[in-house]
């Protein structure tokens, strides 16, 4: 496996850059880190709609989960590379349709997620708001997000970690990310798909293991802060 | 001739088929305490729950400073800046500091600068005896202190009315009085106080008028000394020997 290590690593941490695409390992944490930057927002209008008051906005938001969650993702990078590109009359790179399906995707998980911590926060929380006078979006912004956002810190970096590995699914648009690097190295070398493929196991290991370590630390600094008031 | 600031007229609340509160009517002047009591489950906190909106009512009408409560083009949050409300829980904002607590509404709400929203609070977190805890978020006070941060937010937009719901019963014994002198230092400033409490001695000193409450219906409206030497009603006379009693005890 060292082997391989030494005389590819260039290509899988970074594809052929800087003389051609940027790709490997750095594209991986790219799509990953551009779908996050892009799933948040996005998973927090839907977890407000879910949770508002208006009927239309909660149903479209309960339709918009319920079916994105009943759906493999796979078929979902389908339907928009080959799909979205006629509808809207344009072409769509790779790499876009890539992201835009797993921000889709994981806009129902991550807006569940979210809900849920929304919908934990005690009711005097709402009630003393309420009580102020402030209106919806202060009260929002003021004083729900924060604290709900704060304790589903664990949670977002949770689905941070299935985004990192759903990346491997650029594959098969030829996005070319980790897996794909490693699957041209393998096809190279063409004896050795072992030590290959242990080697892209073990890097997609290392980042979701370190992430996993880091909301376990997280889990219990916020318990430790919050406990207390809890209850209030 | 006194005009009510708070009206209540055959007010019906229920919560499925349980019937929290009866034809309530009442009336309360502009700058009188009034301490609502009776048992567990009477209907106080629903009513008191009532008066700012936070509780809709399916019957009557409650008419708080000229505006119908319950009328369809209230603007319940204009209303609500107009009454503090104090909760058993304190239900401060736990990401917030003390300071911050008590100036949010004035920052949000009246676009008061910051530095000057901020002077405002600290003035009534003076009046607290909490100006040294400014900076500390809730979860780092006491019981006692946070529900004194809670009266200064309540106050923090100078209201005339404040209504407190059981402000003392989460409270260890020993800062119950800090909180009722707080309250009592209010009386006589012309706010209007309606409070929830089994705190009979507070009622009794600083009340100007007791309302008894039982199974949902106000069955005794009376001035302390009244209430409290001849209560009309048998279940106000039980309720106020087993109140001494406890007292006793204690």
């Amino acid at each position: 496996m060292l082997d391989v290590v030494q005389q590819y690593w260039p290509y899988l941490l970074f594809g052929s850059y800087p003389n051609g695409p940027l790709g490997g390992f750095t594209m991986t944490l790219v799509i990953a880190i551009v779908s996050l930057v892009l799933t948040f927002p996005s998973a927090v209008l839907v977890a407000l709609a879910r949770t508002s008051e208006v009927r239309v906005l909660e149903h479209a938001a309960f339709l918009f989960v319920t079916i994105v969650r009943g759906i493999p993702l796979l078929m979902l990078i389908f339907w928009v590379y080959f799909f979205l590109p006629v509808a809207l009359g344009t072409p769509i790179s790779p790499f876009w349709s890539l992201i835009l399906a797993i921000v889709v995707f994981q806009t129902a998980y991550l807006s569940e997620v979210l809900r849920a911590a929304i919908e934990a926060l005690p009711k005097g929380q709402t009630e003393a708001a309420l009580s102020l006078g402030l209106s919806y979006f202060p009260r929002i912004w003021k004083v729900t997000l924060p604290q709900a956002l704060y304790n589903s810190i664990p949670g977002i970096l949770n689905q941070f970690t299935s985004m990192i590995k759903e990346t491997s699914l650029g594959y098969v648009l030829a996005v070319e990310e980790l897996t794909y690097a490693a699957n041209k190295v393998n096809n190279f070398i063409l004896v050795k798909p072992f030590s290959v493929f242990a080697l892209l196991a073990l890097t997609y290991f290392a980042v979701c293991f370190t992430l996993t370590q880091l909301v376990r630390l997280l889990e219990a600094r916020i318990e430790n802060r919050f406990t207390r008031v809890a209850a209030a | 001739m006194m005009v009510p600031i708070i009206t209540l007229e055959s007010v019906g609340k229920s919560f499925g088929s349980f019937r929290a509160l009866k034809s309530v009517t009442g009336e309360i002047n502009a700058g009188e305490i009034v301490v609502i009591c009776g048992l567990s489950g009477s209907g106080k906190s629903t009513l008191i729950r009532c008066l700012n909106g936070l509780e809709a009512i399916d019957e009557g009408r409650i008419v708080v400073d000229g505006i119908d409560v319950a009328a369809r083009n209230t603007d319940l949050n204009q209303l609500r800046r107009r009454i503090g409300f104090v909760f058993q829980q304190y239900s401060l904002f736990p990401h917030l500091t003390a300071i911050d607590n008590v100036s949010i509404g004035l920052r949000r709400l009246q676009r008061v600068p910051t530095e000057e929203a901020r002077a405002r609070a600290l003035v009534l977190l003076e009046r607290v005896g909490l100006a040294h805890r400014s900076n500390y978020v809730p979860a780092e006070l006491s019981g006692g202190e946070q529900q004194r941060v809670a009266i200064a937010r309540a106050l923090s937009m100078n209201p005339p009315i404040i209504l407190l719901d059981e402000p003392t019963s989460a409270l260890d014994p020993e800062v119950v009085g800090d909180v009722l002198a707080i309250l009592q230092s209010l009386s006589g400033t012309g706010i209007t106080i309606v409070c929830v409490t089994h705190e009979m001695g507070f009622a009794r000193n600083v009340g100007d008028w007791i309302w008894f409450m039982e199974d949902g219906s106000l069955i005794e409206k009376a001035p302390p000394e009244l209430f409290f030497s001849k209560p009309h009603h048998p279940s106000a006379q039980r309720f106020i020997s087993t109140i001494w009693r406890s007292h006793e005890r204690a």
